[in-house]
């Protein structure tokens, strides 16, 4: 049966996705650099560098699930299953973002505090399940 | 589940880093596996048996 070396796999891929983190702030820095260069930036300007951003960061953000997913153990449940509580506590915050902006007459409050709470979300979970496991 | 996987690896030895190496698993999966706390696929399950050379259900029981 085959069975990989898991730490030299883990080594292999942390390694691709800093790479990609990395690429992903060059590119960033440069479009912001190209924009801000511009006089009257065209309108499909905004769109290439959003574009030219994505691919790194997809890359970087797709490889740490498909390493996991390579490997059986508990980093597959740890994935999963962190990743189902942030996506629900994403939805639902996102939910009731919405609904405080319809139903109240104020500023747009920023789609950011979602993005964090589903982050700091999906490492608590991870956190406590991989000590719960493990630990 | 319970399993035997603790007593069957001091029975030969092995540490916990060394079974996880022959299964190609983190340590830490050999850990939750040993407490009982992590059920294995049953491709793992089966790597498991052929390292001990026994049958699966001599290693996993019902809990």
């Amino acid at each position: 049966m085959d069975t990989p070396d898991f730490d030299a796999h883990t080594r292999a891929w942390k390694q691709r996705f800093w790479l990609a983190i990395a690429a992903y702030l060059l590119v960033l820095t440069a479009a912001v650099f190209w924009l801000n260069a511009q006089a009257a930036p065209p309108a499909w300007a905004g769109g290439v560098a959003v574009l030219a951003c994505l691919a790194p960061l997809a890359y970087a953000l797709v490889s740490a699930p498909v390493a996991a997913e390579r490997h059986d153990g508990i980093e597959r449940m740890l994935l999963h299953r962190s990743t189902s509580v942030a996506f629900f506590v994403l939805m639902v915050s996102l939910v009731t973002l919405g609904l405080i902006e319809v139903l109240t007459p104020r500023e747009p409050i920023s789609a950011w505090w979602s993005y964090g709470l589903g982050g700091i979300a999906w490492a608590a979970a991870h956190k406590r399940l991989a000590s719960r496991l493990a630990g | 589940m319970k399993n035997e996987i603790r007593g069957l690896r001091e029975e030969r030895g092995w540490t916990q880093k060394e079974l996880a190496q022959r299964l190609g698993v983190s340590r830490q999966t050999v850990i939750a596996l040993e407490r009982g706390r992590y059920d294995p696929s049953l491709p793992l399950a089966f790597a498991i048996a052929e390292q001990f050379e026994r049958r699966i259900e001599e290693i996993f029981h019902p809990a």
